[in-house]
């Protein structure tokens, strides 16, 4: 079973940001989110992703193409993508987008749409311009669900939402990948949402990818613990990943299985273990 | 067929959901040849990672609960007499060791012990014979 | 491609429909005739298209769909010749009719100098076109005033020492003809040309 996305090497450099290196495959019927704080690099890899924007150097391959050959334009009908800003023109409807689809992807399902919209309450004749940012998502969001993808790229598809809706995406991605060829990358800096539905988490830091795991191996091997500063000696220095200092005690994140069972572990979210992870920009 | 995860246990989660369907094959909630849910679905319904699931599936065949057949699913595996005797003698241990760490509240030697044992298996003899 | 003009029109229905009604004031006008006006508005209904997917990020979201440059590019011209011939069209209808009610002696324009003007027109838009997909729609317009200009002053300077040819040219338009739409396409096939490497170039 070939990957969904397969990316070697990828490099991009601006004046000022350099993308570095980037080196990760997302297994066809998984979810990876990426993660990743503003101005890391999350939106610049997505756009190199679909080749919006030019590579340096390396390879990528999106559903099995490169996505610099010429095929890759049909490939492109089997991903459904949601970008952070970039939007329909403002005087359009979504009555108007639908038809607008029906000629651009060749599996526009007008029906699986038109359920979306009324899912999401969206008004079918109403102008972008008069959208709140959550509807113009949502409206994204039905578009790119609504040509039968394959594959679904999603770039803070969720932020600015507020709880509910998120959770109802989050269902919504979450059920996309019951049929084992669909495939999710979603990128985001609300990390419990990542922690609720993805596979592996990809994270970004100042343009380089500091690791991709396994969800659950991350929950798994890493904890935090506090203690007394004299406590910290005793704790072998491979095992700490990131420790924070207070005038009363240490709080650090290590690897579970290299420290005695008798320290106490706190519950450790993921985004607990991106931030220590952020800090150290190990 | 209840799973339950918790976040707050100290298990890992494949391990909780390994425990919690062999305990099921175990006590006969499932019979022999019933199909489990496939691995996707679970992960699915349960909200967390298809990795996790198809690694509890794993394990379970590694130990002989389940049998995966391509194409099809998984099928609760036959009960072998040797796997259900280790899995007798594994909670009278934890029976034994419950014991032991009751005794000492009660201030009972293993000699104390092994009297009130004698005691109830007379009991328990004099009880059948009835 | 069709997708893209939907998209298009309805992002310059209203815009449209206002100039529709400015086109039939003016001619109303006497002596005015509807269609220069109509030249300068059907070449600026794709730089308007333009800026409306500038203002949106469409081309970053269009770079995700399964659209070519080309076609990308090419459905501006297309905008651009299809709002000509409707507007042009138009203010002929609107002309004559205003002529049969007026009961005057002016008749249907001539066919050659609508052509003439539709040629304009399509030079026109080959010239600017590429300088919006260039320079985007800020420079764009800005660069595109500045050849207007130049050929303006350039006119201008000339009106005393307009040279013989050039009067001839102007007095026998008929014969001229084959050449001027010939000249409009040639410029606009090189044009968009053009405008697809400068699109492809860019970054979204």
């Amino acid at each position: 079973m070939m990957n969904a996305i397969e990316v070697t090497d990828l490099t991009k450099s601006y004046s000022g940001f350099t993308l570095e290196n980037l080196n990760f495959s997302l297994p066809t019927g998984s979810i990876i989110g990426l993660v990743g704080e503003n101005g890391a690099g999350k939106s610049t890899t997505i756009k190199l992703l679909m080749n919006a924007i030019s590579r340096d150097k390396g390879l990528v391959k999106i559903l099995g193409v490169d996505n610099q050959q010429s095929e890759f334009i049909s490939v492109k009908e089997d991903v459904g993508v949601v970008l952070d800003e970039a939007y329909f023109p403002e005087l359009l409807t979504p009555k108007v987008v639908s038809r607008v689809m029906k000629y651009t992807y060749r599996n526009w399902d007008e029906l699986c749409f038109s359920s979306y919209l009324a899912q999401f309450r969206l008004p079918e004749t109403k102008e972008f311009k008069d959208f709140s940012r959550g509807m113009k998502m949502k409206l994204a969001i039905a578009v790119a669900l609504s040509h039968n993808p394959r594959l679904l790229i999603l770039d803070e598809a969720t932020s600015g939402l507020d709880p509910i809706v998120r959770d109802e995406l989050l269902n919504i991605f979450n059920d996309f990948t019951r049929e084992e060829s669909h495939s999710i990358l979603l990128s985001s800096h609300i990390v419990s949402d990542l922690e609720k539905i993805c596979d592996y988490i990809a994270f970004i830091h100042n343009g380089r990818l500091l690791f991709c795991e396994e969800k659950d191996k991350l929950l798994e091997n890493y904890a935090i613990v506090r203690m007394s500063h004299n406590d910290f000696e005793v704790i072998p220095e491979e095992a700490v990943i990131g420790k924070k200092n207070s005038n009363y005690h240490i709080e650090a994140l290590v690897q579970k299985s290299s420290i005695s069972s008798a320290f106490r572990t706190e519950h450790t979210s993921l985004e607990d273990i991106i931030l220590f992870l952020a800090r150290e920009g190990k | 067929m209840d799973i339950v995860i918790s976040n707050a246990s100290r298990l890992p989660i494949y391990e909780q959901i390994y425990t919690q369907i062999k305990n099921c094959i175990l006590s006969g909630e499932l019979s022999e040849g019933d199909l489990l849910p496939s691995i996707r679905a679970l992960a699915k319904d349960l909200r967390i990672s298809v990795i996790t699931t198809r690694r509890a599936y794993d394990e379970l065949e590694k130990n002989g609960y389940i049998n995966t057949v391509a194409g099809k699913g998984s099928y609760v595996a036959g009960k072998n007499k040797e796997m259900i005797r280790e899995e007798h003698l594994k909670q009278i241990e934890n029976h034994m060791r419950a014991i032991f760490n009751l005794a000492p509240a009660c201030e009972l030697s293993l000699k104390n012990i092994m009297d009130m044992f004698q005691v109830v298996y007379k009991e328990e003899q004099h009880d059948e014979c009835n | 491609m069709i997708g893209l003009l939907i998209k298009d029109y309805y992002t310059l229905i209203r815009q449209m429909k206002i100039m529709l009604l400015i086109i039939i004031v003016f001619t109303l006008i006497p002596g005015f005739s509807a269609s220069g006006f109509a030249v300068v508005y059907a070449v600026l209904l794709p730089i308007s298209a333009i800026a409306y997917d500038e203002r949106s990020k469409w081309d970053s979201l269009a770079a995700m769909m399964p659209y070519s440059a080309k076609n990308l590019v090419l459905s501006k011209y297309l905008l651009g010749l299809f709002s000509l011939a409707a507007v042009v069209f138009l203010s002929v209808i609107v002309e004559s009719l205003y002529g049969l009610i007026k009961n005057s002696s002016v008749g249907i324009p001539e066919i050659a100098s609508i052509i003439v003007t539709m040629c304009v027109a399509m030079i026109l838009q080959g010239i600017v076109l590429p300088l919006m997909f260039k320079l985007g729609v800020e420079k764009g317009r800005l660069a595109f005033f500045v050849v207007i200009a130049v050929v303006v002053f350039t006119g201008v300077s000339f009106s005393g020492n307009i040279p013989e040819p050039v009067i001839y040219l102007f007095d026998n338009l008929n014969i001229f003809l084959p050449g001027a739409i010939l000249a409009a396409l040639l410029i606009n096939v090189v044009s968009v040309m053009l405008s697809t490497r400068f699109y492809k170039a860019k970054d979204y």
